[in-house]
């Protein structure tokens, strides 16, 4: 039951985030603005973690499953790929790389200058997402 | 109605056949092979891709709900990144805007169409944003959501070398340059290492689905 009603609860979150992108013309996804009203909610205590976790847990560890059609379906657009493979295969290498040197640069430099000062000791229960 | 019933039936197939080959050679992608069965497995039974979308789209429809489900992680976890939030903030910023950046100079200097370059853009989120975005500044999600994956694909197998060679060794840098560059994908390849990269991923990977969407405002008109 609670697997089934935490759906319910997500479901009408997307729901609130999709109409509110196409009524209020908000320039961000629904599944997006629906994340952000569900995080408010379980950190301001109005929707108790325990109503949604399980069914959270669920969708997130099947997330893979949900993105195989469309990632499938992409074989119609193969022709449009082969039509520039330079620039899409080095946006794709370059990308990543770029973006985690920088990224790792910038927060191990901001961590050097402030750990010492507030060592965190926090302990941290490892929280994957599947794909 | 049938053929969009047995579309949804052979992805399932498909995607329990990845999970357990991928549980037995964990070095697959299991996102490859699932791709790969379900496109095999629906050229021999039919091969008639339009009614493959019409039903696959009651199975994509869930990655609404899922990322909304992302808000769980968030929240959890928000405390606990309370006081390094800035660092965080800022790699996750600096990191997006490299990644727009990246892919637009390419396009400028090797030239290509426009669409391609839109659906781009996003690569380097987790795929339901990146699709939404992709939709909203004029791109085409299914290519956007091709991309995203090869990037997270590509973004796991760079990791070990480009952060050895970056001399990036603490481990919440280390989760949080995996989580920006490479999403859930980078995300899920961490969880074997250790949890304290796995959480700084995650987080970093919701973090910059909501940066890059404020970054991309600006390109959906």
């Amino acid at each position: 039951m609670k697997l089934v009603s935490g759906i319910l609860i997500l479901l009408a979150f997307y729901g609130v985030g999709t109409l509110a992108s196409k009524w209020l013309h908000i320039p961000m996804p629904g599944n997006l603005i629906g994340m952000l009203l569900l995080t408010l909610c379980l950190c301001m205590g109005w929707i108790r973690m325990d109503w949604v976790e399980r069914a959270s847990a669920f969708l997130v560890r099947h997330m893979m499953l949900f993105f195989v059609p469309i990632i499938v379906g992409v074989a119609s657009y193969m022709s449009g790929i082969a039509k520039d493979p330079w620039t899409i295969l080095l946006s794709l290498v370059l990308g990543p790389v770029i973006v985690m040197l920088v990224t790792g640069r910038v927060v191990q430099w901001y961590l050097s200058r402030h750990k010492h000062k507030e060592e965190p000791s926090v302990q941290h229960e490892g929280r994957a997402l599947d794909a | 109605m049938l053929s969009q019933l047995s579309a949804i039936v052979v992805t399932l197939i498909g995607y329990k056949g990845a999970t357990t080959i991928s549980a037995r050679f964990p070095r697959l992608q299991p996102l490859i092979v699932a791709v790969v069965l379900v496109w095999l497995l629906w050229w021999l039974v039919s091969g008639d891709w339009e009614a493959f979308s019409a039903g696959g789209q009651w199975i994509s429809f869930w990655l609404g709900p899922a990322t909304v489900a992302l808000a769980v992680p968030l929240a959890k976890q928000i405390r606990e990144f309370a006081h390094i939030w800035k660092g965080v903030l800022l790699g996750v910023a600096i990191g997006c805007a490299v990644a727009i950046l990246t892919v637009y100079v390419i396009h400028w200097c090797l030239g290509s169409d426009d669409v391609l370059l839109k659906s781009m853009l996003s690569k380097s989120v987790t795929t339901p944003i990146a699709l939404e975005l992709a939709r909203s500044v004029g791109g085409v999600p299914a290519l956007a959501a091709f991309f995203t994956a090869l990037t997270g694909m590509i973004g796991v197998l760079v990791a070990r070398p480009v952060l050895k060679w970056g001399g990036i060794r603490d481990d919440w840098a280390i989760g949080i340059a995996v989580g920006t560059s490479a999403h859930a994908i980078g995300t899920a390849s961490l969880n074997r290492i250790s949890p304290v990269q796995t959480a700084a991923s995650s987080v970093a990977m919701i973090v910059a689905g909501v940066i890059t969407s404020i970054y991309l405002i600006p390109f959906s008109f």
